[in-house]
């Protein structure tokens, strides 16, 4: 039974979430080290399965991003979750990795609790101090050689247990780590201890 | 008449990147008098004098006083066996000359930096570790301007003012009593295969003074210096740690100033990283295009020498020196002059807090001198 499909604590519209700009620059400082977990986990979970000599499989890849990407981000003290989900707090919000679907976003019916998390609904004993939690998604998605290649949030506000469609209020890619990063600058250098001659050396007087 | 120097005529050439036969075509006469010219056998008349001088740029001052001793080859010759063509090698082994000369005669108008290029025979960590030391860095520190370091022990570095296809450097040290060992660099290669290049030409010198060995020992041996040199294994057991990602290895990079590549190669040459990984990693830098670019916005500043520029302010009084003037004490076309000093840091790219040059550093007093070796010619120069 999914822990979240009991009593759902209802939101009341968007006006409890924050806007984009506000969602980058609380979220901003935690792009390096979450952009680096899922690339470390998706090359771990490709040299795993080579370790191991496992034909590759999609889902047993996905499960191995996830396990790895949770062993490191144990700093955020994520949420025991079943089936290897991932979910953690970064102060008010609340973030769950998930896999792209097809190029797209997860789909949003495949779980009651999916449903419920696009939703913006809170399990029932959910402890929230201070800002109202925000659910968000960070989705991952590899290239064709199993290389992350995109990371996004997403934030949804609605979503039906019907379709798999969900309504996203605003959505922004986490910088890839290699391009934010400033190189190298010109470095400062003392001159040459390269002097003029002595009178006596050049003998002219 | 006066004496042409048929060693001129060729260097002329050469530098230029003729042939004997495209030589003798501008100078309307055929390639075997350009020959005997060139082997003293014959003298140009005026007219071919002339025209040479036309195509060449070289004044005919140039051709009228003879030229240095040539200076051993050095690892240019190690290229030789590998891709370089014949005509690139001898381009590169003249501009070097050439400048040499240039440099040369104003090294001996000012109080040059005393020689302190260690020679050694040991293992290349090991002799790596005690040059760092002699550069007065610590085993854990990134070098920041590796040529300003090189230049500080005493090692002339020239840069040739045109690009060589598959060469970025050679390194020569010249037979003799006090003779500079040098490092020639090429233009236009990227700024961390640059520093490479010169960790690497810097193990020849250090290590291979008396060449031993096969040439791909040789080389080997200096790759492995400039590993140690530019990423020594201490720092990098604290800072290569796994999972290596090409994430991690380009925040290094910015850190350390060397390729990606270098990095990734010496994590797996520490064993950091299994040769599967190794393997995966460059395999992801394939993709991405970065094994022959990598990201623009980790490109490390290419390093410029100093000290030819810096000779030529103090001999010809100031920053704004005469070209002309230069040229004409050394007997050198202007263009030549310009082109050669182009590639250098002037005092305006100084920073200004840059502190002025003590005594003792002039006098060397506060270095270690190393024993510079007996006068002996080696084997292949």
């Amino acid at each position: 039974m999914c822990p979240f499909s009991g009593n759902i604590i209802p939101r009341k519209g968007t006006h409890a979430l924050p806007s984009l700009e506000q969602a980058q620059a609380d979220l901003s400082p935690h792009f390096a080290l979450l952009h680096q977990t899922l690339e470390s986990a998706c090359d771990l979970a490709v040299h795993a399965l080579d370790d191991t000599g496992l034909a590759f499989e999609p889902n047993l890849h996905a499960d191995l991003v996830r396990a790895f990407a949770k062993r490191r981000l144990s700093l955020y003290d994520p949420e025991q979750l079943p089936s290897g989900g991932v979910c953690f707090r970064i102060d008010r919000y609340r973030v769950k990795i998930l896999k792209a679907e097809d190029g797209g976003p997860p789909i949003s019916n495949i779980t009651k609790s999916r449903t419920n998390f696009m939703r913006q609904q809170l399990p029932p004993d959910y402890e929230v101090l201070g800002e109202p939690i925000v659910n968000l998604m960070l989705v991952w998605q590899v290239d064709r050689e199993r290389k992350l290649s995109s990371l996004q949030f997403i934030c949804t506000t609605q979503a039906d247990l019907n379709s798999n469609m969900a309504d996203v209020y605003w959505t922004f890619p986490v910088p890839d780590l290699i391009s934010a990063i400033i190189g190298p600058k010109e470095v400062e250098i003392d001159d040459l201890p390269i002097g003029e001659m002595d009178e006596k050396e050049t003998g002219t007087r | 008449m006066s004496r042409i120097y048929g060693e001129r005529i060729k260097q002329a050439r050469e530098y230029h990147g003729l042939t004997q036969k495209e030589l003798a075509e501008a100078a309307g006469v055929l390639q075997p008098a350009i020959a005997k010219m060139e082997m003293d056998a014959t003298s140009p008349s005026d007219n071919v004098l002339n025209a040479i001088v036309q195509r060449t740029g070289f004044p005919p001052a140039f051709f009228l006083h003879s030229a240095d001793e040539d200076f051993p080859a050095g690892s240019l010759l190690y290229r030789a066996k590998e891709s370089l063509t014949v005509r690139d090698r001898a381009r590169a082994y003249r501009a070097a000359q050439l400048i040499r000369e240039c440099v040369e005669s104003l090294a001996r108008r000012v109080r040059a930096i005393p020689i302190r290029v260690p020679e050694l025979k040991c293992d290349p960590a090991s002799a790596a570790r005690i040059t760092r030391s002699t550069l007065g860095l610590t085993s854990d520190e990134p070098i920041a301007h590796l040529i300003n370091a090189v230049e500080r022990i005493g090692v002339l570095v020239l840069v040739l003012p045109f690009a060589v296809d598959k060469l970025d450097a050679f390194s020569s040290w010249p037979p003799g009593e006090g003779q500079r060992p040098m490092i020639a660099i090429t233009e236009g290669v990227p700024g961390d295969r640059l520093r490479y290049s010169v960790g690497h030409e810097l193990g020849h010198l250090v290590l291979h003074a008396t060449p031993s060995g096969t040439i791909a020992g040789m080389e080997k041996q200096a790759d492995a210096f400039a590993s140690e040199l530019l990423l020594p294994e201490s720092a990098m057991r604290q800072e290569l740690l796994v999972p290596v990602t090409l994430s991690s290895v380009a925040q290094l990079k910015v850190r350390w100033r060397v390729s990606m590549q270098a990095l990734i190669m010496r994590a797996r040459s520490l064993g950091i990283i299994t040769e599967r990984q190794h393997k995966y990693l460059f395999k992801q830098l394939t993709i991405r295009g970065w094994r022959k670019r990598e990201p623009e916005n980790l490109d490390v500043p290419v390093e410029k020498p100093r000290a030819p520029r810096k000779m030529a302010e103090i001999v010809y009084g100031g920053a704004s020196f005469d070209l002309q003037r230069v040229a004409g004490d050394l007997k050198q076309g202007r263009w030549f002059i310009e082109s050669m000093m182009r590639p250098y840091l002037e005092q305006a790219d100084l920073p200004a807090r840059s502190k002025p040059v003590t005594q003792s550093e002039l006098d060397g007093s506060t270095v270690i001198p190393f024993v510079r070796r007996a006068d002996k010619r080696r084997s292949w120069a």
